[in-house]
């Protein structure tokens, strides 16, 4: 099985490939972290997530994080971020099974959704996330990210894939 | 005029208040979160918050992240309880929030308001460095460079 928890040994290809994202967002240069505070805040527990390492090669192929946050009308939600599959790993399924990781995680924590942002240009990632049921697009804010959510139910019937 | 940090025994007051600002945005149908669950999350620690006295009002926080920035703190509700509004409780409570930010390093400090609050928007716009993010829901953020000359100003 190529997915994995990430651990703090990780830390160096998660942030290696949230700066691939970044550059091909075109804003990397909104990237203001450095690599060791991303490590310590990663250390204090801030986020977590999923690493997979590609089967034929054993390189890391791509990554996704998430973090808790709170809605005090609804309870706990979480926050996915940074899904990323490099280029030449793709059509292997691993986007998904990242996704359906976080869901999984999701589940298990009763959240009453997850959310995520994806910019309005990238075509390629609104289709991907539009191809699983229970995902709607809510807002937009000033930089042309849409923000979209997961119900309940929707997680649910998508953990239950991986 | 008091201000304190929530306990666990100012939860049915803090509940009650969030129903009273759900009615009052009309979607009161929205809030499912059931008062039992609500605490259990405080509890474990996925919100903090402030309380005036009386009380009058209250504002709830937790932290977020930005994986290219850092920590977020992000205040959810605030709420003043219409009796006791354009007494300031609202700005002392958003300060305080704002000083949490400063004291935990976050990268920047994001909260709504509702596009009619023309007394919120009129405060907000004053503090320095305020943003505003989205058209929708009227989002703002207050960067870390701004929330300590914030903190420091509101000292004096």
């Amino acid at each position: 099985m190529p997915l994995r928890v990430a651990t703090k040994d990780d830390i160096p290809d998660l942030f290696d490939m949230l700066v691939e994202l970044a550059i091909f967002e075109k804003l990397d240069h909104e990237v203001h972290i450095s690599r060791e505070q991303f490590g310590r805040d990663f250390e204090d527990g801030c986020f977590r997530g999923f690493i997979v390492i590609d089967d034929e090669t054993e390189r890391p192929a791509g990554m996704v994080l998430y973090h808790y946050t709170y809605d005090c009308w609804k309870g706990k939600t979480m926050s996915m971020d940074e899904l990323i599959v490099r280029p030449e790993y793709r059509q292997k399924r691993y986007g998904k099974l990242l996704w359906a990781a976080v869901a999984q995680v999701a589940k298990e924590r009763e959240v009453s959704h997850i959310m995520w942002d994806v910019l309005d240009w990238n075509k390629g990632a609104i289709n991907f996330y539009h191809s699983v049921e229970g995902v709607f697009d809510t807002t937009k804010d000033n930089e042309g990210f849409l923000r979209y959510k997961m119900s309940k139910e929707g997680i649910e019937r998508f953990a239950a894939t991986i | 005029m008091s201000l304190r940090e929530v306990t666990t025994d100012d939860l049915p007051d803090v509940y009650d208040m969030l129903v009273e600002l759900s009615i009052f945005e009309n979607m009161r149908s929205e809030m499912t979160l059931s008062s039992y669950q609500f605490e259990k999350d405080f509890e474990q620690g996925y919100f903090r918050g402030f309380i005036t006295k009386l009380p009058a009002g209250m504002a709830l926080y937790h932290e977020q992240y930005h994986s290219w920035k850092g920590k977020v703190l992000h205040m959810s509700d605030l709420f003043v309880r219409e009796e006791f509004r354009r007494r300031k409780y609202g700005m002392r409570l958003w300060t305080a929030i704002a000083k949490v930010a400063e004291e935990v390093g976050a990268d920047h400090f994001t909260w709504s308001v509702l596009p009619y609050n023309k007394p919120a928007l009129c405060f907000y716009h004053s503090v320095d460095g305020v943003t505003k993010m989205t058209d929708v829901h009227e989002y703002y953020k207050l960067n870390r460079d701004h929330i300590e000359q914030f903190a420091a100003d509101s000292e004096n």
